[in-house]
């Protein structure tokens, strides 16, 4: 089964705006209802409306791979109860996947790249984070609605390719290097003595789990200690 | 210049989740974008690459909703010009700073008011589902509208308040050393894991012999 370029720009492009009526008590529902009108014929947008309020709730750029598949079971007429059966179980799998990859891997290695780059080099630091950041991104929703689409609910198994588990061991590595050579931004004459220490006490403050707020508050007394001595 | 910097702001919040999510709004990229609006990417990229290392491992994890990164680069990025503009010096970066800290706070507050405000349009959509378009898109000018209430009253306040503190009674230095120190932190509780450590351990190790030669 194929999905057709027309209908996949109409799919990707409105995925783009996935999250906008995002609310606490039915997450990416709307958004996820106006994707999946951009997937089906006209005919068949009533029926869509009216029957698939779901609640739905995933990772944003992982979003395709769970409605392309639902479109290959409505095409296929799957009853409405085994759709969401399905839907529900896959979100999850597909949150948490997007979330460890994206949110935690992937964003803050190129992002620690670009501050480096971006430091000591100028506008090409923010430009190979954008660039290689939308590159992934942007190929993972267009993968996401011709795969699931193609291979419908099996499309969960995707998540135990071992091209995946690569592609995050590469971005942890990259982004471990990356901050190992973070203090190479300072210039040579600022005194490093307090970074390692600094650094020390932070790292269990996260560990510890301390609201942001609180670390901040630590950040702000440090810095009036730091006033009042001089 | 206050209107220009909140509508830009504004503008660029979008990205944080309503429109896209091309990574415009992490701040290093604001910081860039800002700079280049008011003539000085170079010093716009430093700023906003401080905001981004104090929120590197801010994560917004399923119903999480952390501090408001992308706020806080934009309306530091923001004062930092504006007190530039009105100044005709170098700002002090210790209120450019307390400044973002302040806007991640409220941010984070407006952020989960309109999160509650959009279950209004989802609720009329149950009622009537033709105006689903409606009230899907009707979110976009909620978080629009959010970026202005932000960031319209901070940068206001910013351009009218005369700061008391000297640029000559603050270390910049030490700031740096806890803005560094936190986002080194912030890497190594992301990244620390058995087999990402010796990454870790060479860039150290890169870092150091930089610094020694």
């Amino acid at each position: 089964m194929r999905i057709g370029l027309f209908r996949l720009l109409k799919l990707f492009f409105a995925s783009l705006f996935l999250q906008s009526s995002w609310s606490f008590h039915s997450m990416q529902s709307l958004g996820f209802l106006v994707i999946a009108m951009m997937g089906v014929d006209q005919k068949k947008q009533e029926f869509l409306q009216q029957h698939s309020r779901t609640f739905f709730n995933t990772h944003p750029y992982m979003a395709g791979f769970i409605i392309g598949a639902m479109l290959n079971a409505y095409e296929k007429e799957h009853s409405l109860d085994d759709l969401k059966k399905h839907i529900m179980v896959s979100q999850s799998a597909f949150a948490s996947f997007g979330d460890t990859l994206f949110w935690q891997t992937i964003r803050p290695a190129l992002l620690a790249i670009a501050i480096i780059t971006g430091v000591k080099y100028g506008v090409i630091g923010v430009i190979i984070f954008l660039l290689f950041y939308n590159l992934i991104h942007i190929y993972f929703r267009f993968y996401g609605f011709t795969t699931g689409y193609k291979i419908g609910w099996d499309v969960i198994y995707i998540l135990k390719d071992k091209k995946l588990q690569w592609m995050q061991r590469i971005f942890e590595s990259i982004g471990a290097f990356s901050i190992g050579l973070m203090p190479i931004i300072l210039e040579k004459e600022v005194n490093l003595i307090f970074l390692i220490p600094l650094s020390g006490i932070f790292l269990i403050l996260l560990w510890k789990r301390l609201a942001p707020i609180l670390i901040l508050t630590f950040v702000f007394i440090l810095i009036i200690i730091n006033l009042i001595l001089l | 210049m206050v209107i220009l910097l909140t509508l830009i702001g504004a503008l660029i919040l979008l990205d944080k989740y309503a429109v896209g999510e091309f990574g415009l709004s992490q701040p290093i990229v604001s910081g860039a974008i800002i700079g280049a609006l008011c003539g000085d990417v170079q010093v716009g990229i430093f700023v906003g690459a401080l905001f981004q290392l104090v929120f590197l491992a801010n994560l917004p994890i399923g119903k999480d909703v952390p501090p408001d990164a992308q706020a806080a680069g934009i309306a530091g990025c923001g004062s930092y010009f504006l007190l530039k503009s009105i100044n005709q010096n170098e700002p002090n970066l210790m209120i450019v700073f307390l400044v973002g800290i302040l806007v991640s706070v409220i941010g984070n507050y407006l952020d989960i008011i309109v999160r509650r405000i959009n279950e209004g349009p989802f609720y009329r959509f149950l009622r009537d589902n033709k105006k689903l378009y409606i009230c899907h898109f009707s979110g976009i000018v909620m978080a629009f509208l959010r970026g202005v209430f932000l960031f319209l009253p901070i940068f206001l306040l910013v351009s009218i308040i005369r700061f008391p503190f000297s640029a000559a009674a603050f270390n910049k230095d030490f700031l740096l050393i806890v803005i560094f120190a936190l986002g080194i932190a912030n890497g190594i509780y992301l990244y620390l894991k058995r087999q990402s450590f010796y990454f870790l351990v060479i860039g150290a190790i890169c870092a150091l012999v930089y610094f020694v030669f």
